[in-house]
C-alpha cells in the first residue's frame, strides 16, 4: 500500500510587491491619494506555480541558492504565509527546527523558556510539564535548568531548543540548517534522534547548503531556482544535478 | 438533504455575527444619541440637539457598515474541499488539517485561532511580568510604586490648582491616571507587538492577534497591581468602602476592551506605515490633555463637556471614579452610549486586523 500524501502543493505561487520607491509611510500615502498618483510595485515571484506531494514518512530535501525561494516555501508549508495564489494542504502538526529557540528569552530560566516555547508550539503548560524531564536529559541541562538563559553558551542553547522541538513529537518536522551545531557527542545524538524520527515515520522537509548531509538524510530532493522546482527526484540524482549545475559557479569564483 | 441546508444556513447566520452586531452596535447608538434627554444625558426635552444628531449619523453610518459586513460575510462561497482529508481519513482524524484554500472569514478565523492558542497568551503575559520585575530589586512593588510616584508629584504640582473644585484630588488624580496608563500603555505596547516578534512569526505560525492580546494582557495585569496602593490610600484619606465600589471592574473591563480595540488597529497599521509609531505618540498625548484625567471636567466650556460624552474615556474614568468616591453609578445613557462606542471601536478594530492579517508576513 502506497503511503498517504501529508504535504500538498498545487501551483502555489507567492508574490511580493516591491514599492519601486521607499514610500511607507501614512503621511507620504495621504499626499498621494490627494495628488491621484499612485505608487509604484514591481512584483516580485518568490514562488512560482510549485507543485508537489510529500507522503507520509518520506524525507524531503529542498536546495537551491540563496533566494531561490526556499525559506518561502517552508513558510507556506508551516501555515506562516498563506499563498497568493494555489492551494496547499497539510496533515499532521508542523514543527519547526529553523533556527532553534526562536521564542527563547534571555531573562528567563531554561525552564520558563521551555514551557514558552512549548506554548508557541501549541503545547499547554500541562502538556510540557510532562515532557520535561525528557527534555532536560536530552539537552543534558540538569544543573543549569533553573538559570537565566543569558547566562547559557550559545551551544547549551542550542542543545535546549533541539531538544525541546524534537521532543513534542510532531507528525511533520521542518528543519532549516541546523544539524551542524554542538559538539561532537551531541551531533552523534542528534543524528540518532534523526534516525528515530525516520523509523517512526516522522515526515521530514530538510533544508541545507551542505548536500552530504542531505544524502545521508533525505530520500527525496527538490531543487528550486528562482521561485521555480528545477529539479524533483530521488537525492543522488537531485545532488548530482545540482553539484554539476554550481560548478562553473564555483570555479569562476577567485580561489 | 434538508438538514445539511438548516446546519448552511445556521452557519452562515452565524458568520455574519460580527456585521449583526455591528448593526446592533449602530443602532443603538442612533436610539441613545435621539432620545438622550430622555434618557438622561443632558439636552433640552423635545429638541434634538446638533450633537445628537452627530451621534445618531456615527451610529447609522456603523449600522450601514455592520450590515454590508453581514451582506459580504454571508455570500462568501465555501470551496469544495478535503482531497488530502479524504485520503487521510483511515489513518485518523486526531490530525490537525491545514487547507491554505479553504473558505473561512477572517474575523471568526482568527479568534478561532486566538481562543486554541490561549495557553501561548497566558505563556506571554507571564513572560512581560518576569522580564519586567525579575531583575528589580523590589520586584512587582514597582508595579505598584511608579503610578504612585507620577501620582505624587502631579498632585504636588496641580493639588493647589484643583483643590477647590475635587474633593480629594488626590485619589480623583490616582484612579484616573491608572486608568489612563492602561489604555495609553497597552495600546502603545501593542502597537509595537506585531512588529516586535516578526523575529518569531517569521519562523513559526502564531496567530497575530495573540500578540496584540498579550500586550493588552499585561498593562491590564499590572493595573490590577496598582489598584492596591490606590485602594490603600483612598482608605487612608477617609474614602469609605461602599457597595458602589463592586461596580469598579465594569469601567476597568471596558478600557481593556478598548484598548484591546485600538491596539488592534494601530498595531496593524503600524505594519503597513512606519509613522504610524510617531504619530500615535502625538495623537494620544493629545487625547490625555483632552480628556478631563488631570483636571475635573467642571472647568471646562459647555461645548467641551457635552463633547465629553461620546468620549469613552473619560466617561469610564468618571464611572471609576465616582463608584469609589461619590458611590454614585452611571446612568443608564452613559452606560449604554459608552458600552456602544466600545464595541464598536473592539469590533471594528477586530475585523480591520483580523482582515489585515494574511498580509502581515508579507510586510514584516
Amino acid at each position: 500500500m502506497q503511503a498517504p500524501t501529508v504535504v500538498s502543493l498545487e501551483a502555489i505561487s507567492v508574490r511580493y510587491r516591491v514599492p519601486t520607491e521607499p514610500i511607507n509611510t501614512l503621511k507620504e500615502h495621504v499626499i498621494r491619494l490627494f495628488k491621484g498618483t499612485r505608487p509604484g510595485y514591481r512584483e516580485f515571484l518568490a514562488l512560482d506555480e510549485v507543485s508537489f506531494g510529500v507522503t507520509q514518512g518520506e524525507s524531503l530535501g529542498i536546495i537551491g541558492r540563496n533566494g531561490a525561494g526556499k525559506s518561502t516555501l517552508l513558510k507556506v508549508i508551516s501555515g506562516i504565509m498563506r499563498p497568493t495564489l494555489g492551494r496547499v494542504q497539510v496533515l499532521g502538526h508542523v514543527a519547526p527546527l529553523i533556527e532553534l529557540g526562536a521564542g527563547f528569552h534571555p531573562e528567563l530560566t531554561g525552564r520558563e523558556n521551555v514551557f514558552l516555547n512549548g506554548a508557541i508550539l501549541g503545547f499547554s503548560r500541562a502538556e510540557m510539564a510532562a515532557k520535561l524531564d525528557g527534555i532536560v536529559a536530552f539537552s543534558e541541562l540538569e544543573d543549569f535548568i533553573d538559570a537565566p538563559l543569558r547566562t547559557y553558551s550559545s551551544g547549551m542553547k542550542v542543545r535546549l531548543g533541539f531538544a525541546v522541538a524534537t521532543d513534542i513529537d510532531p507528525e511533520i518536522l521542518i528543519i532549516d540548517e541546523v544539524l551542524s551545531v554542538g559538539d561532537e557527542a551531541f551531533q552523534e545524538k542528534c543524528r540518532q534522534r534523526m534516525q528515530q524520527f525516520r523509523t517512526k515515520g516522522t515526515t521530514i522537509l530538510f533544508v541545507t547548503h551542505s548536500l552530504d548531509k542531505l544524502t545521508e538524510i533525505c530520500d527525496r530532493a527538490l531543487w528550486l531556482e528562482h521561485g521555480q522546482i528545477r529539479f524533483l527526484g530521488e537525492v543522488g540524482e537531485a545532488v548530482d544535478a545540482y553539484r554539476q549545475a554550481m560548478a562553473p559557479a564555483r570555479a569562476q569564483k577567485p580561489s | 438533504m434538508p438538514n445539511d441546508r438548516t446546519q448552511r444556513n445556521l452557519a452562515l447566520l452565524l458568520n455574519g455575527l460580527p456585521g449583526w452586531l455591528l448593526m446592533l452596535a449602530g443602532l443603538v447608538l442612533v436610539a441613545v444619541s435621539l432620545l438622550a434627554d430622555n434618557l438622561g444625558l443632558g439636552g433640552q426635552p423635545g429638541i434634538v440637539g446638533w450633537k445628537q444628531w452627530l451621534g445618531a449619523a456615527v451610529g447609522l453610518l456603523a449600522a450601514l457598515g455592520g450590515g454590508s459586513i453581514v451582506r459580504r460575510l454571508t455570500s462568501a462561497q465555501p470551496i469544495a474541499s478535503g482531497d488530502l482529508a479524504d485520503t487521510i481519513r483511515p489513518i485518523g482524524t486526531e490530525f490537525p488539517y491545514y487547507d491554505s484554500a479553504a473558505s473561512r472569514l477572517p474575523f471568526v478565523h482568527e479568534l478561532r485561532q486566538l481562543l486554541r492558542y490561549r495557553h501561548l497568551l497566558v505563556n506571554l503575559v507571564a513572560r512581560d511580568l518576569t522580564v519586567r520585575y525579575k531583575r528589580s530589586v523590589l520586584g512587582f512593588l514597582w508595579a505598584m510604586i511608579n503610578p504612585l510616584l507620577t501620582m505624587i508629584v502631579m498632585a504636588v504640582v496641580f493639588t493647589q490648582l484643583f483643590q477647590r473644585e475635587v474633593e480629594n484630588y488626590p485619589i480623583f488624580l490616582l484612579s484616573g491616571l491608572l486608568l489612563w496608563r492602561l489604555f495609553s500603555g497597552g495600546s502603545t505596547i501593542a502597537m509595537r507587538s506585531i512588529l516586535g516578534s516578526a523575529e518569531l512569526t517569521r519562523k513559526i505560525y502564531v496567530p497575530s492577534g495573540i500578540f496584540v492580546a498579550a500586550s493588552v494582557g499585561s498593562a491590564a495585569v499590572n493595573f490590577v497591581f496598582a489598584l492596591l496602593p490606590l485602594v490603600l490610600l483612598a482608605l487612608a484619606t477617609g474614602v469609605t468602602p461602599r457597595l458602589s465600589w463592586l461596580f469598579l471592574w465594569v469601567p476597568a473591563v471596558e478600557v481593556v476592551l478598548l484598548t484591546f480595540g485600538v491596539g488592534l488597529i494601530v498595531a496593524a497599521l503600524a505594519v503597513f506605515f512606519a509613522d504610524v509609531l510617531d504619530i500615535y505618540d502625538v495623537l494620544i498625548s493629545a487625547y490625555f490633555y483632552f480628556t478631563p484625567i488631570i483636571y475635573p471636567a467642571t472647568i471646562l466650556p459647555a461645548f467641551l463637556l457635552t463633547v465629553q460624552n461620546f468620549n469613552p474615556m473619560y466617561q469610564l474614568i468618571d464611572w471609576f471614579r465616582q463608584a469609589l468616591l461619590t458611590g454614585a453609578l452611571p446612568g443608564l445613557g452613559s452606560l449604554a452610549l459608552t458600552t456602544a462606542i466600545v464595541l464598536v471601536v473592539l469590533i471594528g478594530g477586530w475585523s480591520v486586523f483580523s482582515r489585515l492579517a494574511d498580509q502581515f508576513p508579507y510586510r514584516t
